[in-house]
């Protein structure tokens, strides 16, 4: 557990007065709110310290017991005991009434280990804007792009509850589905959290996507790249022939309609694919090959 | 829509200790949707998140509705921004 200096984390010195303290907790709280920085667990962190540092040092009484130990806080319980049987009356984690704030995302009882070590764990702040709607939940869900080639069903397990969820074909890296419901429970009568799920879809190796589209390479010999000819390609699912018009030249490109990606919650309508030729270029010829190209290019 | 998906707004005052003119600035500034029903004012389940952070912003930062709503804006332009570039992100995978 390491020593956390409450004045740096709000930008005052030691001599702050208590109107200063509730003015930079103010600000920096202004700055970090989660409500105002969604998504950033750094902003989120930051709230929490500045949280922790404003529940010390606006109670004077943690305050004062803050400064007395400081970075000796890890023998104040002792100390308190020995003091106690010496007959003061002393004792962490005073009930002091002072404003916490609060968001979505951050209870306020999720301090650090310091803060629960020195103070006992116990807040004493009353929270005045609980949530009355349960708290939303967030997961994320690594899939391979051919996970997501398809509808499926998963089981999920969120905070110790088995969840089935469908995912529909087509969903995007980077892509949040809410399930409605499936978040925390509602206060009061409130209604519950939802559930957000963020995909993180793993690239293919053979397949590149952008949105229903998908791309491919397919390599060709230079022979049937000058003369024509066929080739099998292999789509996302399945393979194709295709015909290869005489002349085709390197990188050219062409579109299989229909044969790329399903459109998200569009059932039936897929992208398409476009697939590259790569004309590969003959090496390691023999006599006779060398010989041949040399008399085709003096045919020029 | 279902009297289902409506939150008596009554009932978020009372979790939340709110007084009745702070409903009355959110509907006069247009932050929230509200329903009336039988004289009773509610609000839909999917706009309350949107209200306990306005509840937050208010309260917790003493953003008056003005301010909130520049807020509610900006952070639909942020969201808006991250789609962007999630999206073109995943556009410039095609080159890597």
């Amino acid at each position: 557990m390491e020593f956390i200096d409450y004045y740096k984390v709000l930008g005052i010195n030691k001599n702050a007065t208590a109107a200063e303290i509730k003015k930079a907790y103010r600000k920096l709280a202004r700055k970090y709110h989660p409500d105002t920085n969604p998504n950033d667990e750094e902003a989120k962190k930051k709230f929490q310290q500045i949280n922790e540092a404003n529940e010390v040092l606006s109670n004077p009484e943690n305050r004062k017991k803050y400064d007395e130990y400081g970075e000796n806080w890890q023998h104040a319980e002792a100390y308190e005991e020995a003091k106690k049987q010496r007959g003061y009356q002393s004792g962490f984690g005073g009930g002091g009434s002072y404003q916490q704030y609060s968001s979505s995302d951050f209870d306020g009882t999720d301090f650090s280990d310091f803060f629960n070590a020195a103070f006992g764990g116990g807040r004493s702040s009353g929270r005045r804007t609980a949530q009355f709607r349960g708290q939303d939940f967030n997961a994320s869900l690594q899939l391979n792009l051919r996970d997501v080639y398809t509808s499926q069903k998963q089981v999920l397990t969120v905070n110790g509850k088995k969840i089935r969820i469908t995912i529909p074909a087509g969903v995007e890296n980077g892509q949040t589905i809410k399930i409605k419901g499936h978040g925390g429970e509602g206060i009061n009568g409130g209604p519950k959290g939802d559930l957000y799920i963020t995909f993180d879809i793993k690239p293919d190796a053979n397949f590149k996507r952008d949105g229903a589209n998908l791309y491919t390479e397919q390599n060709i010999d230079l022979y049937t790249a000058v003369l024509g000819g066929e080739v099998v390609i292999n789509t996302f699912v399945d393979k194709v022939k295709l015909k290869v018009k005489p002349g085709t030249q390197n990188g050219t490109k062409i579109r299989l309609k229909g044969k790329g990606f399903p459109k998200y919650k569009k059932e039936g309508h897929f992208g398409d694919l476009y697939v590259t030729y790569k004309v590969n270029v003959p090496t390691n010829l023999t006599d006779e090959q060398r010989e041949l190209f040399t008399k085709l290019s003096k045919l020029k | 829509m279902s009297d289902k998906e409506l939150i008596s707004i009554q009932k978020v005052i009372v979790h939340h200790n709110l007084d009745e003119q702070f409903i009355e600035s959110i509907e006069s500034f247009q932050l929230i949707e509200f329903v009336v029903k039988d004289s009773n004012k509610y609000v839909y389940t999917e706009q309350l998140p949107i209200l306990e952070k306005i509840i937050r912003l208010h309260y917790d930062l003493e953003v008056n509705m003005q301010g909130i709503d520049v807020i509610n804006n900006m952070l639909d332009r942020m969201d808006s921004m991250h789609k962007t570039i999630q999206q073109l992100e995943n556009k410039l995978k095609l080159y890597e």
